[in-house]
């Protein structure tokens, strides 16, 4: 009786608080890409935003994901047509793919990309210290910035058909209806 | 702890009041209810988790606490409270961190901890640790404690006091030298009072590691090599014994990928951190093995598939040498092809002969061996991919795996073997419907079992989803294996699961049904699932 009612309680309060989304984007961090190079989000979103006399609306998608996870790589390829057509149209997007595996799989993860050969930049994050920061919980688990770095969503898990609402966020945004 | 966790959530409503203040919540619940099975013999399992992470977030400053709710936790003993916190402050590279916190020393021959809530292992530091990143060198340094608990004896719990550190220099871009120093200060629980402190065995290890990486060409090589100095103090009745035990381990890999889509990786293991006789080998607990904050890689594959994710190699990083290579190769650009190989064996063998202990070594000296006296295991995975349309895919596989422990007291082999064929199929309907369906069909050869060594399992699992709400998915599996030989006594289980998404970040699952159970390892720790039969719900938020 008393498990029940501690269930009872948090659903409710879990779903009381659907309205409460917080922006976490005030978070920077750096971290090596698959080329053992350092990169920045604070140098990403510069390049996205672009300068102050030739400022540019932009979408950067930060997608957390692992060898091991099925949807993960199921919600990359889905998602890598319409980001090819996204850039095609000229829009600003940037896909940022952050690979979570231990060291287990991390020296894999290089020929995987690129027999995918993914468009997008892939960095590592094999301590979990960037995902824990964005409040990561479980994945896939991708996050939908301005070019200001301002959140305009957030998802956690894929299922098949997600990537064509993830395409609508984004052009949403920058064609200035949301 | 209730008063903490009602702040939280108070906090949480009312924090966009506070000017400079960011903040995060999750939270994940869990219930189940019904029977579960061990040994043939039925036993009521319920249990109730439920963790809300909060975090904090104020200029260069981060809290964080994991208020835990477990009554109980599916696997181990119940815990109702504040179970992590810290405090982290970051800027100009410098992250200086307070409380509770995981990390990785290169690739972990010295340290790598990590949590699994899945396999509930959790080897988290409490502490203090302080890490410094900068474009040609990294630095941390940590210190803390550590209450690994067992993971098949869960009241068993190993403290440690750790103190290390873990440097990577970048001279050039193409290179990187790193090494490490990890200092540990063990207590093992005495056999007859498991969860006290204070016992007869105490374990002072110190395990210095070099490490080398180089990037060029498309190349990448990595080298790391970590030695094990053990002291083991022993309390007895006859007074007290000291003996010092060496170990080491080598980790090497080489990984190439092109542009036109294919790479490679090929890794190597060498880990002889506690290469023993099978007689000091029966005590998996004994303070010279590799300690449970050492996790490198494991260097073989693990698999999505089900009924390959079942029952895998159980690693020994303590004794065992092996190595895998793999190779992903885009045929077009829809057609991905994956090929996996990998071996390993124990370094060495041992044989009674006129009364005496004999050692047996392998052929060669650098490669495992596939002869029985050395535990050989050996795995080939090939898998198909492609897309037939822009989302819609084919994945096809073949895996032949050979697994065989011995036993050299008993000169017994248990021998497992297995002949895997899945398929899965994602098909679009149209409208945002997708329907997807797997088979997996398996010849397995368990020489252990008495009345059916070799048996047939069918695993089907059909799912039906509609973006971006609802899914909808039905597992069933069929054994042709006597129920005598199964733990669970069925030859069918089948489970149904409902997940519903009431928003982008707010999951509810339901499942009903059976679920055969069986060995599941993640990153080389396993953990014995027992069977079940009953209900399932969780509900994974986040704000």
């Amino acid at each position: 009786m008393r498990k029940r009612a501690v269930l009872f309680g948090l659903v409710v309060v879990l779903l009381g608080g659907t309205s409460m989304a917080q922006d976490l984007t005030s978070v920077q961090f750096k971290l090596k890409d698959v080329n053992g190079k350092t990169r920045s989000l604070q140098k990403i979103m510069k390049e996205v935003r672009g300068t102050e006399d030739t400022p540019r609306k932009g979408v950067v998608i930060l997608s957390f994901w692992a060898l091991w996870c099925q949807p993960c790589k199921k919600e990359m390829k889905a998602f890598k047509p319409i980001f090819l057509r996204l850039r095609k149209e000229g829009l600003n997007v940037e896909y940022i793919a952050i690979n979570l595996d231990n060291i287990r799989s991390t020296a894999k993860v290089k020929s995987y990309i690129t027999a995918q050969k993914y468009p997008y930049i892939q960095l590592l994050d094999p301590n979990q210290r960037v995902f824990e920061k964005l409040n990561g919980q479980s994945i896939p688990y991708t996050l939908v910035l301005k070019e200001s770095g301002a959140l305009i969503n957030k998802h956690i898990g894929f299922i098949p058909g997600d990537e064509k609402h993830l395409e609508e966020e984004i052009r949403n945004y920058l064609s200035g209806d949301s | 702890m209730r008063r903490c966790f009602f702040l939280l959530i108070v906090l949480a409503w009312t924090a966009p009041t506070f000017a400079q203040i960011n903040y995060s919540f999750n939270n994940y619940l869990r219930y189940g209810k019904g029977t579960k099975n061990r040994g043939g013999i039925g036993y009521n399992a319920e249990y109730l988790e439920n963790m809300a992470n909060a975090r904090l977030f104020m200029d260069k400053f981060t809290m964080g606490v994991r208020f835990l709710y477990d009554a109980p936790h599916e696997y181990g003993p119940s815990f109702l409270g504040i179970q992590k916190r810290y405090v982290e402050f970051e800027d100009a590279g410098l992250q200086l961190r307070a409380g509770t916190y995981w990390t990785l020393f290169g690739k972990g021959l010295a340290m790598n901890l990590f949590e699994n809530r899945g396999i509930y292992f959790d080897t988290g530091l409490d502490g203090l640790r302080a890490t410094y990143r900068s474009d040609m060198l990294d630095v941390i340094l940590a210190a803390g404690n550590l209450a690994y608990r067992d993971m098949i004896d869960t009241s068993r719990i190993e403290n440690y006091v750790l103190r290390g550190g873990t440097f990577a220099l970048r001279p050039v871009e193409e290179m990187e030298i790193g090494g490490s120093f990890v200092d540990a200060d063990g207590v093992f629980p005495s056999l007859n009072a498991p969860n006290i402190d204070e016992s007869g065995v105490t374990v002072k290890a110190e395990i210095p590691e070099i490490n080398l990486a180089l990037h060029a060409l498309g190349f990448d090589l990595f080298a790391s090599y970590a030695r094990k100095k053990a002291t083991t103090t022993l309390r007895g009745l006859s007074g007290i014994e000291t003996r010092t035990s060496y170990g080491e381990g080598i980790y090497g890999s080489l990984a190439y990928a092109d542009e036109d889509g294919w790479g490679f990786t090929f890794e190597y293991k060498d880990y002889r951190f506690d290469v023993v006789d099978p007689f000091t080998r029966v005590d998996m607990n004994r303070p010279t093995r590799a300690l449970p904050f050492q996790n490198p890689p494991i260097v073989f594959k693990e698999h999505a598939f089900t009924l390959l994710s079942r029952d895998p190699h159980q690693i020994d990083f303590s004794d065992e040498i092996g190595l895998q290579i793999e190779v992903f190769y885009a045929l077009t650009s829809q057609i991905v092809l994956n090929l996996n190989a990998s071996a390993a064996s124990r370094h060495k063998s041992y044989k009674m002969v006129n009364g005496n202990l004999r050692t047996i070594e392998r052929e060669n000296r650098l490669l495992p061996s596939l002869a029985k006296e050395f535990s050989p295991f050996y795995e080939v995975y090939g898998e198909l991919e492609w897309y037939f349309t822009e989302v819609s895919f084919l994945r096809a596989a073949f895996n032949r795996r050979f697994d065989a422990p011995y036993e050299e007291l008993g000169g017994i082999t248990h021998e497992k073997s297995s002949t895997t064929l899945p398929v899965k199929i994602e098909y679009d309907l149209g409208e945002g419907y997708f329907l997807e369906g797997e088979v997996e069909a398996q010849l397995f050869h368990d020489s252990f079992l008495v009345h059916t060594p070799d048996y047939t399992n069918l695993f089907l699992m059909t799912v039906l989803s509609h973006s971006p709400d609802w899914s909808v998915a039905l597992r069933t599996e069929f054994s042709s294996i006597d129920e005598r030989d199964e733990p669970s006594g069925k030859s069918f289980w089948v489970f149904g699961e409902v997940t519903y998404r009431l928003t982008s970040t707010h999951t509810i699952s339901i499942g009903c049904g059976t679920e055969r159970g069986g060995v599941i390892c993640s990153s080389g720790i396993c953990r014995q699932v027992d069977p079940f039969s009953g209900v399932r719900f969780s509900v994974l938020t986040q704000w």
